[in-house]
């Protein structure tokens, strides 16, 4: 009988370690909490949950772009104020996955519009937002979107310039 | 018996989670499909495209609307007349089973581009949304930074423009 149940414990953990699954959907959980925070303290000029929770030597992928670095990474993030205003996202969606290698990843993605403050056009543009946590702070944010809004922006300032 | 009682037990409070919503996958089918279709449609293949999206399908390609199965043909056939090389450096993609049913899979792909007039070698890191609804995709999102495209297809469509008539 031991043999029997012990047989049936290890093939229980034998098909739990096989499986296809690599990760856990969680939802109303700590970390996806705070990245509505920073997100909503985004929304409000404001980046104090996002200070809090970043780690010193953390980085942030733009787009393709690297950036490196708490300070750095804030003043990235803060840039946006200055090209645009009426930041506010709409469809938002976030979650987290917790990680077979038992990290955790929060997942934000929704339509970022803004008006432009130098072409004053309003913009509308689907982004996706990657928050990698470690020991409770992000130690990695990956940012997938279309940074055309940034380009006419620029154009528009630049050529503004000119005339000066 | 009271033993392996509570060790079954043990091991189901340890595994389950209030919050948990869903389990995420990166080898099962669908996964392995949308690999397949990437992997074909850097080699100008398109047989499997009938096999993996609705006919009806939805495409949102950077906030631009379309519909249907020859819409994203047509679309995927316009980068290979753009680039003369479409490689692939990295890519990564989970799908996500919810509880609710819903299934979408996350792709994040980097391709490496060649002009095929100016041969400027360049890089598009693009993000994949799709949702599944009766074994086919019924919905993508792509997301990339387009300002590399758009000035690669002008240059294209100028040299479309002074093309030679007759050659």
């Amino acid at each position: 009988m031991r043999v029997f149940y012990t047989l049936l414990v290890f093939s229980f953990c034998i098909m739990s370690c096989t499986s296809d699954v690599i990760g856990v959907v969680l939802e109303n959980d700590i970390y996806s909490y705070r990245v509505t925070q920073m997100i909503n303290d985004h929304e409000e000029t404001k980046s104090d949950f996002l200070e809090k929770y970043l780690n010193e030597d953390s980085f942030i992928e733009y787009s393709g772009e690297m950036f490196n670095g708490k300070q750095n990474l804030i003043k990235v993030w803060k840039s946006e104020f200055y090209f645009f205003s009426n930041v506010f996202f709409d469809n938002k969606e976030v979650f987290t996955t917790f990680n077979k290698d038992r990290s955790y990843t929060t997942i934000f993605k929704g339509n970022w519009n803004a008006k432009g403050n130098f072409t004053n056009n309003t913009y509308k543009v689907y982004s996706f937002y990657e928050f990698k946590w470690k020991y409770n702070k992000i130690c990695e944010i990956h940012v997938h979107w279309n940074n055309e809004p940034y380009y006419k922006e620029w154009n528009k300032l630049m050529k503004s310039k000119e005339y000066e | 018996m009271n033993r392996l009682y509570f060790l079954f037990l043990f091991l189901l409070i340890s595994c389950s989670n209030s919050n948990q919503i869903g389990v995420v996958k990166n080898s099962d089918n669908r996964s392995l499909k949308l690999v397949t279709f990437i992997n074909e449609y850097v080699d100008e293949n398109y047989k499997t495209l009938d096999s993996i999206f609705s006919d009806s399908v939805h495409l949102n390609l950077n906030n631009r609307l379309y519909k249907g199965i020859l819409k994203l043909e047509d679309g995927l056939e316009l980068y290979h007349q753009i680039y003369s090389e479409i490689s692939i450096d990295s890519q990564f993609l989970c799908t996500f089973y919810l509880d609710d049913g819903s299934i979408k899979t996350f792709q994040k792909v980097n391709f490496i581009t060649k002009n095929k007039i100016t041969r400027n070698v360049g890089s598009i890191r693009s993000f994949f949304e799709y949702k599944w609804s009766d074994g086919y995709v019924v919905e993508l999102n792509v997301v990339f930074d387009s300002e590399t495209l758009n000035k690669e297809e002008k240059l294209y469509k100028n040299s479309l423009k002074n093309k030679p008539i007759g050659n």
